[in-house]
């Protein structure tokens, strides 16, 4: 073929273009696209492990052009852009952008080192893509976006990252600390590894464990059949301009494109490619011997020179291209081992039903709040017990988020915030209807006032920006005295942590009898200037539980 | 991250050094092992105007003699090492030093048996022992308890003769100085007794250490000065600090600039005590450090506390509580012989001292008395970490200080390091349960809140950009 090529004669201003997507061509565009693809998982998920906060400041934006986020955030620019690209290029987010389809690209291909060319052409999965893809956009209608994000791809792989993959960077992180300590060098802080509750832990590795197994098997078949965003982007890239396209008049059948297809979109019998499926992952390119596929706008015409024996076949291969793609041809795929794309949907099935009822049991496991205190009690020390977190009425949500609702309406869940809190006062809810959305708590530390850390992260507007000249006036909650555990109130002992930490001011020490000054000065909080950032709560000195605790509000208030 | 590039250099520079240091160590090392001349003659000696003593000006205080487990016997429980004691005597003897301070209540109590040991394998009259009748404690204030303390310190240093015997710590005591004094010593006769053994020889000078309410101090003199009794002596707190600045060091101290006045227009020699305040000279904040470097840059710190103290003629010896063989080596250096300092290097001193105060250091020497904190708090280590970042000059109150982005981040990172989050000085509630057990008198609840203002101000205080 490329002997053809070079032979033209003719110099029709379309050949020269697409002679260069011939061999050489197919090859670099898939290196390329390698490499940008590695590249955005990488810092994708540097995002969320990273703990100088050098990521949140430099790399945030690789949150916000995720889809699902943006669609949240209403940053219709940003929608429209990936839907513009997917019009123009096909799935390319799903093949440089999407983290967790990147991830099964990488243990796609190293499945593929065990078993080559192991893909088959399959039929799409049109009913369950599109009831997956409805009922998503159900539930983020009717505001449950936590139950939605459990197939929203760039949250499962934030809350994978989050509590399977940062760990392990953390304690990589506090053994350079360690080593920086040695040496007098404040360059590396050692920071917590807790985990933040085995349900979140199960909840972030069994869906990613899942798709995991799907992407060995089966390549893209997840992207293909249950991720509501590449049903949709499907939807767009069916008419996309650039795409795969088999040149009919070169092709010899050999089925090699086929088999290296992971999406499973490629009819090579046929001569069709499924640009609804196909993620733009540029490996059928390189594989063809005959130069016979390509990505482009449009069909590589066969050269003048071979025009006459050629163009005489043209038509009747186009019409046998154009024909298929309509009816079932799953026949075709049966010369291979891709059939099993079908039995395939079970397990999936069958994976999230086990997920979900893990998740159930995880939140009656996980109750004990696990305090990082009281490590060395040796020597002189007096033991510290470990601080539980108080039965509040209702949650805390951090400042930023609006309201309770609004937080529900637009988080996915991605553990973004949680994971980069510097305080460490943001947890993953374990209330289903709020599942992995973050609740503030305050055993290990307080919301700082300096702190806007999480609200400049969110990239689904769930927690909007904010100054931190604006941080002190948000009241997110009120503080509650119980005068049952109180120190002056019950020990006579004069305390004040909580009046003298209180950022607000909210807090005055009274005598506990109105009558007679000299009685033990107890807390008096005024609701009113009370922001609800837990200073007092976490500086109680009162164990297990302190004898002031913050109460959530649904909707925040400016003082 | 221009931190993050300094830790790889420092990693890079280790490395350098480790490879290099073989070749180095060579060069570095001193003519003779231990940089001194082997015999006792450049030692400075000083004469007692009574007895005609020629006391070495450098003094061997025996509170802090080293232990089997390597650290000091007053802070430990660990045995007394008996070897390294007997080591550090002969050295000091050899070199000169003939004046041993001790106490029957020095290293918990076992310092004048250890003591003891290591002198009586020398000649009787090559050494001066100093001892003290160290009755504070109220149920040894009663003649019996108090003679049986004085008759024991002869058998445990193995001696029938005290060269110098001291009423020890005249000044303190709860009740207020002159009631103890009275209790301790007037009552019950034994200063009297104590005066009748010196006309009997057993005791060749008798002196008091003072410490505390100026009143006792000015009492005892005032008898002194009527005749009633003769002082041979008297061992005073004196160093650069406490010289013009006492009172800012703790509001109950007297300025030795008085004492030592008092004394030598009596004609009275001084002993000198905590010519380091308690170690602190030893180790200074970075500012001091640069003023003392820029007037002789190959001196030790330490050296122009000993000097400041055996400076003044009327001084016969200065004490220096030694652990280590090192600290030993190094005090003979100093000391043989002393270069009296000059009118630029005291003025220089009392800059130091300026700058030393300038600087809020909390004065904690961690003796662990205030723990276990009731809430938890690690006291002493809370106390190191800030004393710490102030004497390595990563400190700033101001964002406008140029080194804020650097000593913000060397402190918080630090503390957290230093002491576990929940141990902190914000968990301090005030309840004052730890200021009566602080031998400084540290208001540690006060000292607790200015360190958490110092640390929530680097908190909320971001540096600037740029």
């Amino acid at each position: 073929m490329p002997d053809a090529m070079e032979k033209s004669p003719d110099g029709r201003p379309a050949a020269p273009a697409e002679k260069r997507v011939g061999m050489k061509g197919a090859q670099v565009l898939r290196r390329v696209r390698i490499f940008v693809a590695a590249a955005s998982l990488a810092l994708t998920t540097f995002l969320f492990v990273d703990v100088s906060g050098a990521a949140g400041r430099f790399l945030n934006w690789l949150a916000r052009i995720q889809f699902v986020p943006a669609i949240l955030s209403l940053s219709l620019l940003t929608v429209a852009a990936v839907l513009l690209v997917t019009f123009i290029a096909g799935r390319a987010y799903c093949s440089v952008v999407c983290p967790l389809g990147i991830w099964q690209d990488l243990v796609s291909a190293t499945a593929g080192r065990f078993r080559k060319q192991r893909f088959a052409h399959a039929p799409p999965l049109w009913r369950l893509r599109l009831a997956v893809l409805a009922a998503f956009v159900l539930l983020l209608l009717l505001g449950l976006s936590s139950l939605a994000a459990f197939v929203d791809p760039y949250s499962v792989w934030g809350r994978f990252s989050a509590h399977v993959l940062s760990p392990f960077w953390r304690l990589g992180n506090n053994g350079l600390a360690a080593a920086s300590e040695r040496v007098d060098s404040y360059a590396f802080a050692a920071v917590d590894i807790a985990q933040k509750g085995l349900g979140a832990l199960a909840s972030a590795a069994v869906v990613v464990l899942a798709v995991s197994v799907l992407a060995w098997r089966s390549g893209r078949l997840w992207c293909n059949s249950i991720c509501p965003v590449g049903t949709l982007l499907g939807l767009v890239s069916r008419f996309a301009v650039l795409r795969p396209r088999i040149d009919a008049s070169a092709c010899v059948k050999c089925g090699l494109c086929e088999r290296a297809c992971g999406a499973s979109c490629i009819d090579a019998q046929n001569g069709t490619v499924d640009a609804g499926r196909c993620v733009d992952c540029m490996a059928c390119l390189p594989v063809c011997r005959k130069g016979a596929i390509h990505f482009g706008a449009g069909p590589l015409r066969p050269d003048a020179s071979g025009a006459a024996s050629s163009a005489s076949q043209k038509p009747s291969e186009e019409a046998s291209s154009a024909a298929p793609p309509a009816k079932p041809v799953s026949a075709s795929g049966g010369v291979n081992d891709g059939r099993n794309s079908d039995s395939e949907k079970v397990p999936a099935d069958a994976s999230r039903r086990a997920f979900v009822a893990a998740a159930l049991s995880g939140v009656g496991a996980a109750l004990a709040a696990g305090d990082a205190a009281a490590k060395d009690a040796d020597g002189g020390l007096a033991p510290l017990q470990e601080r539980h977190s108080p039965q509040r009425g209702t949650p805390i949500v951090p400042p930023g988020a609006m309201s309770a609702a609004n937080l529900a309406r637009r988080c996915t869940g991605c553990q973004l915030c949680v994971v980069n809190c510097p305080n460490d006062v943001l947890r993953p809810s374990r209330d289903l209807k709020r599942w992995m959305q973050p609740e503030l708590t305050f055993e290990n530390g307080r919301c700082r006032p300096e702190c806007t850390t999480c609200s400049s992260l969110c990239p689904t507007g769930a927690i909007r920006p904010i100054r931190r000249a604006e941080k002190s006036s948000i009241q997110i909650g009120h503080a509650v005295w119980n005068q049952a555990l109180c120190l002056p109130a019950q020990g006579g002992i004069a305390c004040g942590n909580c009046a003298r930490h209180c950022p607000a001011g909210a807090i005055l020490m009274a005598p506990l009898d109105a009558a007679d000054a000299s009685s033990p000065k107890i807390p008096m909080v005024d609701t009113e200037r009370c922001i609800g950032c837990g200073a007092c709560e976490y500086l109680c000195p009162v164990r297990p539980v302190s004898a002031i605790h913050v109460e959530g509000h649904e909707v925040h208030r400016a003082i | 991250m221009a931190t993050r590039r300094e830790f790889l250099k420092i990693l890079s520079a280790g490395a350098a050094l480790a490879l290099g240091g073989c070749s180095k160590k060579g060069d570095e090392a001193p003519a003779s092992a231990d940089g001194l001349s082997s015999g006792r003659e450049s030692m400075t000696f000083r004469t007692n105007p009574t007895t005609g003593d020629k006391v070495s000006l450098l003094g061997f205080g025996c509170m802090r003699l080293p232990t089997v487990s390597g650290g000091s016997a007053r802070s430990g429980d660990a045995a007394i090492d008996q070897e390294a004691v007997n080591a550090q005597v002969d050295f000091a003897l050899a070199h000169g030093v003939n004046y041993f301070d001790t106490s029957p209540v020095y290293c918990r109590g076992r310092s004048e048996h250890a003591v003891g040991i290591a002198l009586s394998r020398h000649p009787r009259d090559s050494y001066f022992i100093a001892t003290k009748l160290s009755n504070q404690s109220p149920d040894k204030w009663p003649r019996e308890a108090s003679m049986a303390i004085y008759e024991n310190s002869f058998r445990e240093l193995r001696t029938d003769v005290i060269d110098y015997m001291l009423l020890h710590a005249v000044g303190m005591g709860e009740k207020g100085g002159m009631e103890t004094l009275k209790g301790r010593y007037l009552d019950n006769g034994m200063l009297d007794f104590l005066l009748e053994e010196r006309s009997k020889g057993r005791i060749r000078n008798l002196g008091f250490s003072y410490h505390g309410d100026i009143a006792v101090f000015d009492h005892l003199l005032e008898r002194h000065d009527k005749r009633e009794l003769k002082w041979d002596f008297v061992q005073i707190q004196l160093n650069y600090v406490d010289w013009r600045h006492a009172k800012e060091v703790n509001a109950r101290n007297t300025n030795a600039e008085y004492l030592y006045g008092e004394l030598s227009r009596r004609g009275i020699p001084a002993i000198i005590m905590e010519p380091l305040l308690g170690g602190r000279l030893a180790s200074l904040n970075f500012r001091a450090i640069e003023q003392l470097k820029r007037l002789d840059p190959m001196a030790s710190i330490a050296s122009w506390a000993f000097r400041f103290a055996g400076t003044r003629p009327g001084v016969l010896t200065v004490l220096s509580g030694m652990t280590y063989m090192e600290h030993l080596q190094e005090n003979l250096r100093t000391f043989s012989p002393l270069k009296p300092l000059g009118k630029a290097e005291l003025d220089a001193l009392e800059e130091a001292a300026q700058t030393i105060l300038d600087f809020p250091l909390v004065p904690c020497n961690t003796c662990q008395y205030c723990m276990p904190c009731p809430y938890g708090l690690d006291i002493p280590a809370i106390f190191t970490h800030y004393n710490k970042c102030l004497n390595e000059g990563r400190y700033a109150d101001s964002v406008t200080d140029a080194n804020y982005r650097e000593a913000r981040r060397a402190f918080l990172v630090g503390y957290d390091r230093a002491v576990p989050k929940l141990r902190q000085a914000d968990r301090c509630v005030g309840c004052g349960e730890c200021v009566g057990h602080c031998p400084q008198r540290i208001d540690i609840p006060d000292q607790m809140r200015r360190i958490d203002r110092y640390a929530e101000m680097l908190k909320t205080t971001f540096p600037r950009e740029g």
